[in-house]
């Protein structure tokens, strides 16, 4: 059916061409830019439900384009590719209406805007990729059009900080692109398929590790694996929005969302496992686990040590496939939208911190909580679904992760859940304590005067809202169209025959 | 729906405080009194049932209860806010914030009501952070080192119980294993205020006002006992073990640092202590049927919560009688307790129960004694309503108690002792300006080591992984350069000297090509 076929593109369309024209349009025409930013984020929502709906019912999106004989370039919509591509509209969504709050009367804000959409559209792009091709394209637009992002302010440490960010993400890149060539050297094909398609050929198991870990570790820099982390951290001077956006959305999640693929739809769990790549791999996400919890321990920058949580959750999805399990998938595949929702939620309210008082370090943010409620509501309740306090969504993800590895056998998994949320609990409470409790200063570094409103609604609204849909994704886990629903069907094809 | 309307109301109300920017003692005290009388009046009149199936929290098993552990309870904690909702319309300054109240008040109706073992956990977590938050939002800054102290051991208590309910939950139908019992234990230790974990305890009540201490004084003990009689299974092995040597340890060591304190709150902290552990004497005993003992933890946290009220009472001739009273109750339902913990206990520690019981009495009467000497926050006189309260349920819980197992003699006969002791030690002990040992106790100690490790692990973190990483970073970026390349080959090529590095990487890519075309 040709409306199957074209359906993926209409999607990448629907933030391409908004972000090609924005890039055009002078700095002042805000109303403009606002309607085609929120226009194709609305018009991407509703071809996603139309899509979700259909493969819900077992029909098959597939867009293919020949670029040399026996290697196309290939968008197919299957349910964990639309799992992503839900989370990256609907934070697309909710970032956009931030970052025009965040960014008003800011200069190069059709430059932003644009690079902001293009960055969407290369990772859905790279959400629908049907083969290791498409992938690896999807995998370097997002590195290009993000490294604009990392650098908008145009100071001296937001370039270094592109700098490394360059450095990294075109490492893991090469990476990538080494262990795809000689992968295609050995099997002719690139088509990522349902348990992998590596399984029963005659080839030689050391080199298939080896091509394993290239892949692996090429995506893992932007998964950021300790030690490939070292970007992440530093690129925090980037605005709120793209802060947000990297560790919520695009390129974090992109890497995660790689490991992934990889593993199920290259190598196939069960043949990674015999392999015996995935209790490295294992253990290299529990070190990465407690690593980051323990280094975001004594950040007093506020983005530093929510970048430091990030490198710490984000294994959370590493671990939950590398335990090689269906409830540990589930764990892992659902923390990788819950995780989404909280971070957001977080950085969100970083910025409303910095943006409405001038706060950006932990030992500024005493009394925070009365002067700005709203916005440390939220926080609260990210900062609990991050630790996995019920009913927040961090839970249901520990839960199903600490389920899978007993399942498995893997015992080890519950301590290291059970120390990263020691940690977790180590550097979000005093930030909770301290913002609540502590009374408040007589004067704020950077006070804005918003009138009644602790904030302006374009700030406000977002975090509110990913705040509470991090709390309904607990609370109302076990009903239908939840991101656990869906994960669950994720889960039964994967593993169902 | 009956059940999980109960544990929303707070939450609704909650939600509306936190709507409204600007509400005084006074309402949050009248809202505070609507839920607790709700919860009375559930508890007096609704019978006991059972729902199954909720479908909250993803969890299958997911069902809640209401039974003769959930009527004693609801009785007592509803009794708790309604006490502590008459004394916050009084309060003249801000009282505790009132959404930690009913956050807390919403987590332990969950927890007494909770069948389902993610309930149970859900409730233990928002009960323990509600505490927190109450204990938080106290003016005197004194609070916060008990605060540390009483967040680390909830945090670590949520794990374990979180581990366990992992573990039940993987393989349904085993029952708990001895290992899981054993976590399980010290999972409700640490956030009961027993020892080891009671170190919070005292200097919190030090710090706070009444309301908050009456709820800081009853509600850790009494939510962990209640939680360990829905969750922990009667055969399990160690389980006595446990709870005799903590009970016994426990009891000991409140009497030795409860007799070195001077002020009347100090001294109500290990007083709770040596209450609740002549209860976790008890709980090995109860764990089949339960019900005896949560009349008895309702007769004698109610008496134990009502000393930081007495102390507010006109001190002519009220405050003493009520204590008489209180400490009466507290001494018969101690008594029975011991009694009760006695079928469990070896014959060699029989005779050690009820000398624990003694002392909790001996300990509660010196604390409501000291009570006189605590120079209290300027919190205005209490009228007789809320002592009445505690006094009624007190009773209530020490008469369902009798019904099920009728008194001794006996233990009329021992129920003076504790009073007595009481009395003799106030008279003995001489009224110093500073306690022998610092409320606490070994809380310094704790910290001390806690600032040691967290330096040790600053520097590492601070300036060892920044260095590794700076020099890694390097390397990395050093790749993109081609100024690096070519030290790097001019390297190479110092060291071969036959060859030149060049030659070596183009024939090491040739090789590479050649064999992936292969």
């Amino acid at each position: 059916m040709i409306t199957n076929a074209w359906l993926p593109v209409l999607i990448l369309a629907t933030s391409l061409v908004p972000g090609l024209i924005i890039f055009m349009l002078p700095e002042r025409s805000v109303v403009l830019r606002t309607a085609l930013n929120l226009g194709g984020a609305i018009v991407k929502l509703l071809l996603l439900v139309i899509m979700m709906l259909g493969v819900f019912n077992g029909v098959e999106y597939e867009f293919r384009l020949a670029l040399v004989p026996g290697l196309d370039l290939v968008l197919r919509a299957d349910a964990l590719a639309l799992m992503f591509v839900n989370l990256s509209a609907v934070l697309w969504l909710v970032t956009t209406i931030y970052a025009i709050g965040y960014l008003e009367d800011s200069p190069n804000r059709s430059r932003f805007f644009g690079y902001f959409s293009l960055c969407v559209t290369a990772t859905v792009g790279l959400a629908m990729s049907g083969n290791l091709l498409t992938f690896l394209v999807f995998y370097e637009a997002l590195t290009l059009t993000t490294y604009p992002l990392v650098v908008h302010r145009g100071t001296e440490i937001a370039r270094k900080a592109g700098r490394v960010y360059l450095a990294y993400t075109l490492f893991g890149g090469a990476l990538v692109l080494l262990g795809t060539i000689w992968l295609y050297s050995l099997t002719g094909t690139l088509e990522f398929v349902d348990r992998g398609f590596l399984d029963g050929l005659d080839i030689s198991p050391g080199v298939l590790q080896v091509i394993f870990w290239l892949l692996i570790l090429g995506v893992g820099v932007k998964a950021a694996l300790v030690p490939m982390h070292v970007w992440l951290p530093q690129a925090m001077v980037a605005p709120a929005p793209v802060s947000a956006l990297l560790h919520a959305v695009a390129v974090v999640k992109a890497g995660a969302f790689g490991i992934v693929r990889i593993m199920y739809d290259v190598f196939g769990i069960e043949f990674a496992a015999d392999l015996g790549v995935t209790m490295p791999l294992a253990i290299l996400a529990a070190v990465t686990i407690i690593y980051g919890s323990t280094r975001a321990l004594f950040q007093d920058d506020l983005k530093r040590r929510l970048a430091f949580s990030t490198v710490s959750q984000v294994s959370y999805i590493t671990l939950g496939v590398a335990i090689a399990g269906p409830i540990a998938t589930i764990g892992g595949m659902v923390h990788l939208v819950h995780q989404g929702f909280m971070k957001i939620t977080l950085f969100f309210c970083a910025g409303n911190f910095a943006e409405t008082v001038g706060v950006h370090k932990v030992s500024e943010l005493a009394g925070i909580g009365k002067r700005m409620p709203w916005t440390t509501a939220a926080f609260t309740v990210a900062a609990f679904g991050m630790i996995g306090v019920p009913p927040t969504a961090g839970f249901i993800s520990k839960w199903y992760l600490g389920l899978g590895g007993l399942e498995v056998g893997q015992d080890w998994v519950v301590l290291v859940l059970a120390g990263s949320s020691l940690l977790n609990a180590a550097y979000f409470l005093p930030i909770l304590r301290t913002a609540w409790f502590d009374p408040p200063p007589d004067k704020w570094p950077a006070e804005r005067d918003f009138g009644r409103k602790e904030t302006a609604w374009a700030l406000l609204l977002p975090p509110l809202f990913t705040g509470i849909a991090a709390l309904l994704f607990g609370l109302l886990a076990s009903m239908p169209w939840t991101p656990l629903d869906w994960v669950q069907l994720i889960a039964a094809r994967k593993y169902l025959p | 729906v009956k059940l999980l309307v109960l544990p929303l109301l707070p939450l609704l109300a909650a939600l509306w405080m936190a709507l409204t920017s600007r509400h005084g003692n006074r309402l949050v005290g009248r809202v505070v009194i609507v839920l607790a009388v709700i919860v009375l009046a559930v508890a007096v009149l609704m019978p006991a049932m059972r729902v199954e199936h909720l479908g909250v929290l993803l969890i299958e098993n997911t069902a809640m209860q209401f039974d003769e552990i959930g009527r004693a309870a609801l009785l007592l904690f509803g009794g708790l806010w309604l006490t502590a909702g008459l004394l916050l319309t009084r309060l003249p300054e801000p009282g505790p914030h009132p959404v930690a109240v009913l956050v807390a008040f919403s987590g332990i109706l969950t927890l007494v009501l909770a069948e389902g073992s993610v309930l149970i956990y859900s409730g233990l977590l928002v009960t323990g952070y509600g505490l927190y938050a109450i204990m938080a939002s106290e003016p005197d800054p004194q609070w916060r080192r008990a605060g540390r102290a009483l967040i680390v051991v909830l945090v670590i208590s949520d794990l374990l119980v979180f581990e366990v309910l992992l573990a039940s939950a993987s393989y349904p139908g085993v029952g708990l294993k001895p290992y899981l019992v054993v976590m399980l234990m010290i999972a409700l230790i640490l956030r009961s205020g027993l020892a080891p974990a009671h170190v919070w305890l005292p200097p919190a009540l030090v710090a706070t006002r009444t309301p908050a201490a009456l709820l800081l004084v009853a509600v850790p003990p009494a939510a962990a006992l209640l939680a360990g009689l829905r969750l922990l299974p009667a055969d399990a092995e160690g389980m006595r073990i446990i709870c005799l040597a903590i009970g016994l340890l426990g009891a000991l060591w409140a009497v030795v640092v409860g007799l070195s304190q001077r002020s009347g709150r100090a001294t109500l902290g290990y007083a709770v202590l040596a209450s609740a552990s002549v209860l976790l004497l008890a709980l090995p005993a109860s764990i089949a049927a339960g019900q005896e003992l949560a009349w008895l933890i309702l007769a004698m946290m109610t008496t134990a919560a009502s000393a930081p009220v007495i102390a507010l009472l006109h001190a002519d001739r009220m405050r003493p009688l009520a204590l008489t009273i209180m400490a009466v109750i507290h001494a018969l339902a101690a008594i029975h307790t011991s009694q009760l913990a006695t079928t469990a206990l070896p014959g060699w520690a029989g005779w050690l129960a009820p000398l624990v019981a003694i002392s909790a009495t001996a300990l509660l009467i010196l604390a409501g004694l000291r009570s006189s000497n605590d120079h209290l926050r300027e919190e205005p006189e209490s009228d007789l309503w809320p002592i009445a309260i505690l006094g009624v349920l007190g009773c209530t819980g020490l008469g369902f108690a009798w019904t099920m197992q009728a008194p001794t003699l006996a233990a009329f006969l021992m129920a003076p002792a504790g009073l007595a002791a009481g009395l003799i030690l106030y008279r003995l002990l001489p009224g110093k300006q500073a306690p022998l040992i610092a409320p606490g106790d070994w809380l310094g100690l704790i910290e001390r080591v806690g600032s040691l490790v967290i330096d040790r692990v600053q520097i590492v973190c601070g300036q060892f992984l920044p260095r590794w990483r700076d020099q890694f970073q390097t390397g990395l970026v050093g790749l993109w350069r081609g100024d690096f390349w070519s030290n790097w080959i001019e390297r190479i090529d110092l060291r071969l000297q036959i060859w030149s590095a060049t030659s070596v990487l183009l024939l090491a890519t040739a090789l590479g090509a050649a064999y992936l075309l292969m």
